[in-house]
Parts: structure tokens; C-alpha cells; sequence
């Protein structure tokens, strides 16, 4: 028979082995944090939702369906609005780290300019889960949750030739400049049309992904380029200025529009016959997926894929009907 | 008594150490993805997929027919038995392998009835798209530096495709038994039709 003190040694060693074990699970180089938050996945915290704007519907969208995906999993959540300026983002980092978030999900203004604030959160131990907009660093975010724009335009550009024909003029918007999300759209689509010699692109201008600005644009291009046969434009806000300035010159019926995201709007015009084809990104599905990365994280999850790429989907005439705006009918 | 609470003190007090400066630390067990080199060249890359990776491949590829009855009878069933997604995503990807008799060019491609009586369309060109890069899981997005470089990679595997598979195959008569390989998406399984088209990626005349 053991004496009490035996198996008071006993219990103890298990104890303190079973606590030594709470250390288990991390590699090495990840935030300091790795080891505390390893206990389990009923750990809730406190999460930051930051945002590019709150200026686009479909941002509103992104960082609503984080926020309410955050809070169903446990965690208390805030969204900060960068307004599309990078020293507000920077600055809202800076509060956040100094308020003890425990994890933020992020949509960056700007794919080279934001490294630095999710670097220095990491090094504060605070994972960032990058939703939609790419940084140009892969050891910085925790993960990015991206849309594969490219395979979508490649799909779009595909579409594209289908609908025009494989002859004809046609005009380019493109988004922000210097924004991953432009670049990977312009070439996905590029990298098909560009095959057919009888396409000839005959002004490519950047509209900032802004309504207005495209009207505008779509006005000068109609008057130097009154033949066109299609526009293609790389995002909805875009496509829907495009339209605006195309049925007031009275050419809706020579020329096709084709745009990205798919917002209430697009999916309504395309209905309409207004707009020829759009490509569906899926904002509530990223943030759900980087809301339940976030919360993964905080109960001990740490081997993230740094990319996760989120499937784009066409949409014409001929499918409308399965989506709804920002996604697909459930 | 005294002796019992000394006790436990110490356990507690060697408990939060250990807690705080654990004496071992297990590190999980798997594959860390290589960086690509510095000097990424997507050619390159490439032609050493085709040339040494993708002929080992193909020799574990799904076979063409029995996918080809389960994509007609069940297509959301055959992306869970045969098929592989990247990402997030309800579309899939296909690499199969079979023999088959060809038809006449229809369109970018040229039909194919396989000896179970399926039909499927192996694409001459233009091809485009990332089934060849995706389908068999050769590739990660680890493998090549950015993004950009993993979609140049796409297009350059799609343009090999389509020189050195999709060549011979617009050559071949009507009728011709072939032994061939294939790469293909499923975009939409709820609105998927039959014939399958694929992106060949091995041709041969029997």
C-alpha cells in the first residue's frame, strides 16, 4: 500500500507533467503567445475588425459578416474604418495593440504600404488574418483569406470572347493602381483576350474603383472611341458608372459591360440586361472563414495555410437566378 | 498539516514555473512547405513538372471511365470520390487517364468515347485556365514566390497543354484509338452537363 506522501508525489508529478504539456503545440518564431493561448477552443477574446472602408457596400458587407461571425463564436468584436487612408489604418493599429486585441482581421488599403502594421503586430503576438486584399509579404499574416481573382477574370475573359466575339474594340477600367486586387484582375483577363488578335484594346484608364470616376472616364473614352463593342471594368461600382455614361450617349445596345464582385446592383442590371456578366466574389464566405481563423487561433490553432484562396464564380443572364447580392442562393 | 500545505506550495509554485518555461516543447510533425529559390524561373519550373513529375503522375490518375459514370449520375458524389478542391471553393478538379476512340473537332476540342461508352471532350485550344496546375496536386502556392508568379505558372502549364498534347491530337484521324490523360474543372456541379471537357495533357495513338 502507497503512504500518503508517495501519492501525494504521484498526483504531483502528473500534474506538473500535464502542465509542462501546456506548453506543447507551438513552433518555433511564432508570437510569444503561441504557448498561452494553447489551453482550448472555448478561449473567447477580444477581436478587431479593420476595414479599407466603409464607403463600398461590399466592404460594409465584409466587415458586418466578420463582426457578427466573431461575436457568434464567443469573442466581443469592433470594426475600425481605415477610410481608405493608410495613416488612419496604421493609426488604428497602433490603438488596438495598445488596447489588447487578441487577434484582427484585416482588410488592407494597400498591399505594400500595410506590411508594416501587420508586421508590428506580430510582433506584439496579435495574428492578422488578412481577408480579401493581399499584403505583399507571406511571413507577416497570420494567413490571407483571398479571392482568386485571376482565375476569375480568366473565366471572365472567356466569356467575354464568347459574348463579343473574337473581333472588335474595346475598353478597359481598371481599379486602384498599385492594388493587387486591379493587377490580378487585369491580367487574369489579359492572359485570355490578348490570345485573339481581333481585339483591340483601345484605352485603358484607372477609375479607382469608383462609380462617379468611371462615368467620367467612360465619357472621355466614348468620345474618342465612339465604335467600342465592350467595356470591361474591374469592379461593379465601375461597370455600373460605365453603364450610366453609356445609355446616356445612347449606346447601350453596341456596347457590353462587364464588371467584378457581385453587388446588389450588378446582379439587378445583369437581370435587367443591362450588364453582360459580372464575377461573384464571396465576401461573407472570407470573413467567416478569417472570423473562424481568428477564433481557431485563440484556442491554440497555429498551422494556418498562409493563402487561402477563395473561389470566383461568373454570372451572366444565363445563372442570375442562383445568386443573391455578395454570394450564391443557400 | 504544516507539512501538507508546505507541500503543495512548492507543487503549486513549481506548477506555474513549468507553466511559464516549459521543459519540453513538442513541435508538430509536418512537412514545412521549401521556399521557392530566389532565382524562381516559371519555365523552368514548368518544364520540369511536364517532363519528370507529371508522366509519374498520370500513372495515379482516376481512371476516365468510372469517373466519367459517376460525374454523369452524381457530380457533387464524384468531387468527394475523385475530385480535388483548392481553397474555398464548389467547383472542383478532375486527372483522369483512359483509352478511348476519337470523333470529329467540335468546337475547341475533339470528342472522345471511351470503351464504357462515355463521352468526353479532350480541348485542343485555346486552352485556358489552371486544370493542369491544379488538378493533380503536384503544385502548392508555396512553390512559387506571389501570386503572380503561381498564375503565370497556370498559363504556362495550359500553354504546354496545348503544344505539346493538344498539337498531336488536332493531327489524329477520325477514329483513331488513343491512350490519353487529362486535367479538367467542374465549375458548377449543380449545373454541370455532360460531355466533361478536359485539358489533355497525354496523347498517344494505340
Amino acid at each position: 500500500m502507497k503512504s500518503p506522501s508517495r501519492r501525494f508525489c504521484s498526483g504531483a508529478l502528473v500534474l506538473i507533467a500535464s502542465l509542462a504539456a501546456a506548453g506543447c503545440g507551438s513552433s518555433p518564431g511564432e508570437p510569444e503567445r503561441s504557448a498561452a493561448g494553447a489551453a482550448s477552443g472555448d478561449k473567447t477574446g477580444k477581436i478587431a475588425v479593420v476595414v479599407s472602408t466603409l464607403n463600398n457596400p461590399w466592404f460594409v458587407v465584409l466587415a458586418d459578416t466578420a463582426k457578427a461571425r466573431a461575436e457568434q463564436l464567443g469573442h466581443q468584436a469592433t470594426i475600425f474604418d481605415s477610410q481608405n487612408d493608410p495613416a488612419t489604418e496604421a493609426s488604428h493599429f497602433d490603438n488596438l495593440l495598445a488596447s489588447g486585441y487578441d487577434a484582427v482581421l484585416f482588410n488592407a488599403t494597400d498591399s505594400d504600404g500595410s506590411v508594416a502594421s501587420v508586421r508590428k503586430a506580430r510582433e506584439a503576438g496579435v495574428p492578422v488574418f488578412c481577408i480579401d486584399r493581399e499584403i505583399n509579404a507571406d511571413d507577416a499574416a497570420a494567413a490571407q483569406i483571398l479571392s482568386d481573382n485571376y482565375a476569375g477574370c480568366v473565366e471572365l475573359g472567356q466569356y467575354f470572347v464568347e459574348t463579343v466575339g473574337e473581333r472588335g474594340k474595346y475598353a478597359e477600367l481598371l481599379g486602384l493602381l498599385g492594388d493587387n486586387n486591379t493587377t490580378n484582375r487585369s491580367d487574369g483577363f489579359h492572359s485570355v483576350v490578348d490570345r485573339y488578335e481581333g481585339l483591340e484594346m483601345v484605352a485603358q484608364q484607372s477609375a479607382a474603383f469608383d462609380r462617379t470616376k468611371a462615368m467620367e472616364v467612360t465619357e472621355s473614352v466614348l468620345q474618342a472611341n465612339g465604335d467600342i463593342v465592350a467595356i470591361f471594368c474591374g469592379n461593379d461600382a465601375m461597370a455600373m458608372g460605365a453603364y450610366q455614361a453609356i445609355a446616356s450617349a445612347g449606346k447601350q445596345d453596341q456596347i457590353k459591360v462587364f464588371g467584378f464582385d457581385g453587388a446588389a446592383d450588378a446582379i439587378q442590371a445583369i437581370r435587367d440586361g443591362k450588364l453582360a456578366a459580372t464575377a461573384m466574389q464571396f465576401p461573407k464566405k472570407m470573413a467567416r472563414q478569417a472570423a473562424e481563423y481568428a477564433d481557431e487561433w485563440i484556442g491554440g490553432r497555429r498551422d494556418f495555410p498562409q493563402k487561402t484562396p477563395v473561389e470566383v464564380e461568373l454570372v451572366t443572364q444565363e445563372n442570375v437566378e442562383d445568386y443573391v447580392a455578395y454570394g450564391a442562393k443557400e | 498539516m504544516r507539512v501538507w500545505i508546505r507541500r503543495i506550495a512548492i507543487t503549486a509554485a513549481l506548477a506555474a514555473g513549468l507553466w511559464l518555461v516549459p521543459l519540453v516543447r513538442l513541435v508538430p510533425i509536418r512537412a514545412e512547405p521549401t521556399p521557392p529559390p530566389d532565382d524562381w524561373d516559371t519555365s523552368a519550373f514548368a518544364e520540369a513538372l511536364w517532363t519528370e513529375r507529371l508522366p509519374k503522375a498520370i500513372k495515379t490518375a482516376a481512371d476516365a471511365d468510372t469517373v466519367l459514370a459517376r460525374l454523369a449520375d452524381d457530380p457533387a458524389a464524384t468531387a468527394q470520390e475523385h475530385g480535388r478542391r483548392v481553397g474555398v471553393s464548389r467547383g472542383y478538379f478532375l486527372f483522369v487517364r483512359g483509352e478511348g476512340v476519337l470523333g470529329p473537332a467540335e468546337g475547341k476540342g475533339r470528342s472522345l468515347r471511351t470503351p464504357g461508352g462515355r463521352q468526353l471532350v479532350l480541348e485542343t485550344g485555346p486552352i485556358f485556365g489552371s486544370a493542369v496546375r491544379d488538378a493533380t496536386g503536384l503544385v502548392r502556392s508555396s512553390d512559387a514566390p506571389s501570386s503572380r508568379e503561381y498564375n503565370e505558372l497556370a498559363d504556362t502549364l495550359s500553354r504546354m497543354a496545348e503544344a505539346r498534347a493538344a498539337v498531336k491530337l488536332k493531327a489524329m484521324p477520325n477514329g483513331a484509338r488513343v491512350r490519353f490523360a487529362a486535367c479538367a474543372k467542374v465549375t458548377s456541379p449543380a449545373r454541370f452537363e455532360p460531355p466533361l471537357a478536359a485539358v489533355p495533357i497525354l496523347v498517344e495513338e494505340l
